[in-house]
């Protein structure tokens, strides 16, 4: 058996972490932490910086500084997550792809031979990301979803 | 938990500093609670059936498998609403031949599902019956700690629209996880 659980810092991802290492425990599964970057979050940050503060001379710099902390941010949350599941003792491995959020999901469970895919019902905005995110993603795919309110 | 504990020390209290009790208060919904630290033991699975869920995948039954104690309540309806549309234009004959029909679908769906868990090491029971897919599931739901729902389940998806919309409408209100598949 092999898990996908996708990570973005929110809570519901922590709590989806939960999930896959209780099943694959049980299991004997193989655990994958997924996390996707999207360079336009960066750029969209930065343009609203750019409009809102005029200091639009730095728009570039401003991206730069986003797009690797949001790298770093992420890869600080795959590591704490690889350090709990390996401590409690499953295999565990570490992804991240860069591009559109759902063709990255849905080239990944194609491409990954997975048995289920693990998403929190939130985003790390706390509102509902179920719309968009699961209709785009569970529709892709044969994998069987769990959400994680 | 001390991965959890990390994680907020790291993200939220080094920086919150004094005001972490009353950030921590204010904006709970972001942090995790002690009690969601704990993965809830699964002992009651409802699985929703109907005319629209034709297969299941071997993926869901091993993902099943592993709440080895949990027993799986296995609903298939069949549509009220369906009923009442066939009798505005069919006599009683034609109705009741459409039922028993639909009725038999359900019979070896379940049937076929209900060896499969079994297989699986589940405990099973079924019921069948006509109702609303979505109250009846949506009313259902609260009694059980997971839910495990067909994407195809409720309504005829599409293409584009390759999730159906009583699926969609019962992950955005299922306060357990749910499986979507």
């Amino acid at each position: 058996m092999k898990i996908l659980t996708l990570i973005d810092g929110s809570k519901w991802s922590h709590k989806g972490t939960l999930h896959a290492v209780s099943i694959a425990k049980k299991k004997n599964a193989d655990i994958v932490l997924l996390a996707v970057l999207d360079r336009r979050e960066a750029r969209t940050m930065a343009f609203n910086y750019c409009t809102q503060s005029d200091k639009c001379d730095i728009i570039g710099t401003y991206e730069q500084n986003i797009w690797r902390d949001m790298r770093r941010n992420i890869e600080t949350e795959l590591a704490a997550a690889w350090d709990y599941c390996t401590s409690e003792g499953c295999r565990c491995t570490t992804k991240i792809r860069e591009g559109d959020r759902r063709e990255e999901i849905v080239r990944e469970v194609r491409d990954g031979g997975y048995t289920l895919v693990i998403m929190g019902a939130h985003g790390r905005s706390a509102k509902p990301a179920l719309g968009s995110t699961l209709s785009d993603i569970a529709g892709e795919i044969e994998t069987p979803v769990l959400i994680v309110p | 938990m001390g991965y959890f504990n990390s994680l907020l020390q790291r993200k939220f209290k080094d920086v919150a500093g004094k005001r972490y009790e009353t950030i921590a208060r204010d904006y709970r919904e972001f942090l995790l609670t002690e009690e969601e630290t704990v993965v809830p033991e699964v002992l009651s699975i409802l699985m929703p059936l109907d005319y629209f869920v034709k297969e299941i995948p071997p993926q869901l039954y091993e993902t099943l498998s592993s709440y080895e104690r949990a027993k799986v309540t296995l609903v298939y309806i069949v549509d009220m609403e369906v009923i009442r549309i066939v009798a505005d234009s069919l006599d009683e004959k034609a109705i009741a031949e459409f039922r028993r029909k639909r009725e038999a679908f359900g019979e070896d769906l379940l049937n076929r599902v209900i060896t499969s868990l079994e297989g699986a090491g589940l405990t099973v029971t079924s019921r069948m019956f006509a109702g609303e897919k979505f109250d009846n599931i949506l009313e259902l739901m609260k009694g059980y700690d997971l839910i495990a729902v067909s994407k195809k389940y409720g309504t005829l998806t599409t293409e584009i629209a390759p999730l159906s919309s009583v699926t969609l409408k019962l992950a955005q209100m299922a306060r357990v996880p749910i499986i979507v598949y």
